[in-house]
């Protein structure tokens, strides 16, 4: 009866760390921004405006619709012209050597700030999962 | 009343137009282009440094860690570089040609490393000059006995306490217990919290009685109060500390290898920067050699503005200056101090990029990223203070002020300060007669407006600045080859010939 109840407990316990491991958003909001200052606000800006022509927007961005993508650029980093609402870009973003937390923070911190918001809350898993 | 309120306005908005104000010379646009361009060597995202073999032989780094070795236009990947840490700015950086490569085939490079320093025995050999004492196997034992007591011990200490107490080493004396004897003695640090500072007066005053009465039976008790003062001292950052822990994140590294054709042979770190950090900003890097054969190379502040440039018991922020093997030259500027890098040569930098010895003048210059408003051209003397953040005339990228102080005395002014800010990197003088107007004019490249500039000095002050190839994308860097033409490596093009039209 002891070994059971001492398996049950084990169980339940389990089950609770795996039901709020999760990162709260708060919490992903805070790292997200550190991120955002410390590796992204040099070309995109602190207000996510970035320079027309050369630093594509992130403040009401239309390439933020994919998520996929958005995360696939931070973390493969992005080559080529693209079209950001309506503007045509045409430079180099490489890889910050973010690990998965980080970029799921950053990505967070971007679908939530200057204007922009979003339901969805990205997890670490998500990007793991988000090949090139 | 009135009067006082045009005056404030008048003192604000001169306060506020100054800030934006242009620094001088203002930039050109040359009226008559009579020079082009062709391209050596296309598809790179970013050529952060290259070193010429000869005019068709070069390497170039790519900064996601490939070095490549150039030949008549053709790349080709050179093989054996250590791990590289790919992080924000950091990554493969610059690439430079040993004076003897002709001789020695040696090159050298910096990298963002995640290495942690402190197990980094190859280091301690460097900086010994003694072969002797370091192949001993009695002092071999005791640097292990002391890195597992205090993994996180700089080289310079362990190497100051080496030849400190050599011979108390040799005779067989415990090693650990004349480190800490060592430390106690040399490292004493700065502290500022008086409880600390008292209690551990108090602790030194109670050891020192019970030695003094030789007393046996006192022994354990002056073992924990040894314990005691330890785990006080081991509070500030600079002291070495027990622990498991490993310093997450990475710092810039100087490394120095032989080229074989395309493959590195005998990689060799000969200096790491110290704490890792996971910031993403300011490694640095380049690396310049005088005409004595000392090496020069700068490492960024690392993100940590408040403390690194201005403490030089801790690198980032720094130019510094070591031997070609690795070796800390003897009349480098802070020997002799106790508690500093010794291969510091000056420090209060932010993040030099740009470097070039200039070849007339005998002296080393730099350009550094500064904040807005504050990127700076400085020639580097001995042991001075270039004074980030505690003065700089950039203000932060968010508009906030850093310091209202420009100058103080004790730190060195720039010998030219950029508004706005162009974001430098790569740096040359043009010295040969190629470009006969451009004769001993400087260059710098600009990631931000994509122009490489010319600058124009006549006694140490910058009297006229040109666009030279307008828009052609960020400029990392910028070389005179070994044939005089004038070389630029752009990023998402590739390396670049300056060529001047036919009259």
């Amino acid at each position: 009866m002891k070994s059971f109840l001492m398996i049950y407990l084990v169980l339940c316990l389990n089950i609770s760390y795996n039901l709020f491991s999760k990162k709260p958003i708060q919490e992903s909001l805070i790292d997200g921004q550190e991120i955002y200052n410390d590796f992204c606000a040099q070309c995109h800006l602190e207000d996510g405006k970035g320079v027309e022509g050369i630093y594509p927007p992130l403040a009401k961005s239309d390439f933020l619709n994919d998520i996929n993508q958005t995360i696939s650029s931070i973390k493969y980093g992005l080559k080529g012209p693209i079209i950001v609402n309506g503007k045509e870009y045409n430079s180099i973003m490489v890889s910050q050597g973010l690990d998965d937390e980080e970029i799921s923070d950053v990505v967070n911190y971007i679908l939530n700030s200057w204007g922009n918001s979003s339901k969805e809350l990205i997890t670490e898993e998500i990007v793991t999962s988000v090949k090139k | 009343m009135n009067n006082i309120f045009f005056t404030i306005a008048l003192i604000t908005t001169t306060a506020l137009s100054c800030n934006a104000q242009e620094n001088t010379p203002k930039i050109s646009t040359p009226a008559k282009i009579n020079y082009t361009y062709e391209v050596l060597v296309d598809s790179l995202d970013v050529p952060w440094g290259m070193s010429f073999i000869n005019e068709n032989d070069l390497l170039v780094t790519e900064k996601s860690g490939i070095l490549y070795r150039i030949k008549n236009g053709i790349k080709k990947k050179v093989k054996g570089l250590p791990p590289v840490y790919v992080r924000g700015q950091g990554g493969l950086l610059d690439v430079a040609l040993s004076p003897n490569y002709k001789k020695t085939k040696e090159i050298y490079f910096t990298m963002s490393s995640e290495i942690d320093n402190y197990n980094n025995i190859s280091l301690i050999k460097n900086s010994i000059s003694d072969e002797n004492l370091i192949n001993n196997k009695l002092i071999q034992k005791g640097i292990e006995l002391i890195r597992k007591e205090y993994p996180f011990v700089f080289n310079e200490t362990l190497k100051d306490f080496i030849e400190t107490f050599k011979d108390e080493l040799l005779e067989g004396s415990d090693p650990v217990e004349k480190f800490q004897l060592f430390l106690d003695v040399n490292y004493y640090p700065d502290i500022k919290d008086e409880n600390d500072l008292n209690q551990i007066l108090e602790l030194n005053n109670k050891i020192k009685q019970i030695e003094i009465s030789n007393d046996k039976n006192l022994y354990l008790k002056e073992k924990k109060l040894k314990n005691k003062l330890r785990s006080i001292q081991k509070k500030y950052s600079f002291l070495p500390q027990n622990g498991k822990r490993k310093a997450k994140g990475g710092h810039t590294a100087l490394y120095k290898a032989t080229l074989e054709n395309l493959e590195l042979k005998d990689v060799k770190m000969i200096y790491k920067g110290d704490f890792n950090t996971k910031k993403g900003q300011h490694w640095g890097s380049r690396i310049v050699f005088d005409d004595k054969n000392y090496l020069y190379f700068t490492i960024g502040d690392r993100g940590n503005r408040d403390i690194n440039p201005q403490d030089i018991s801790r690198d980032g922020g720094k130019v510094y200056r070591l031997n070609l093997d690795g070796s800390i030259p003897n009349d480098n500027p802070f020997i002799g101090r106790k508690n500093v890098r010794k291969a510091i040569y000056s420090y209060g930098h932010r993040n030099p990029q740009g470097m070039v010895f200039n070849k007339k003048t005998k002296k080393i210059w730099t350009n550094e990223h500064g904040p807005k408003g504050g990127d700076e051209i400085n020639i580097i003397k001995p042991g001075k203070n270039y004074g980030w953040p505690i003065i700089t005339y950039g203000i932060n990228y968010s508009g906030t002020i850093i310091t209202d102080k420009t100058s103080m005395e004790g730190m060195e002014q720039p010998l030219y300060y950029w508004v706005p800010s162009i974001a430098p990197s790569g740096m040359a003088f043009s010295t040969s007669n190629i470009y006969p107007k451009w004769k001993n004019n400087l260059f710098v490249g600009s990631l931000k407006f994509e122009y490489l500039e010319r600058l124009e000095i006549k006694n140490e002050k910058v009297v006229k600045r040109e666009k030279i190839l307008e828009s052609i994308g960020r400029v990392r860097n910028v070389k005179e080859g070994p044939d005089g033409y004038l070389y630029l490596a752009v990023e998402g093009k590739g390396i670049l010939k300056i060529i001047p039209n036919k009259k």
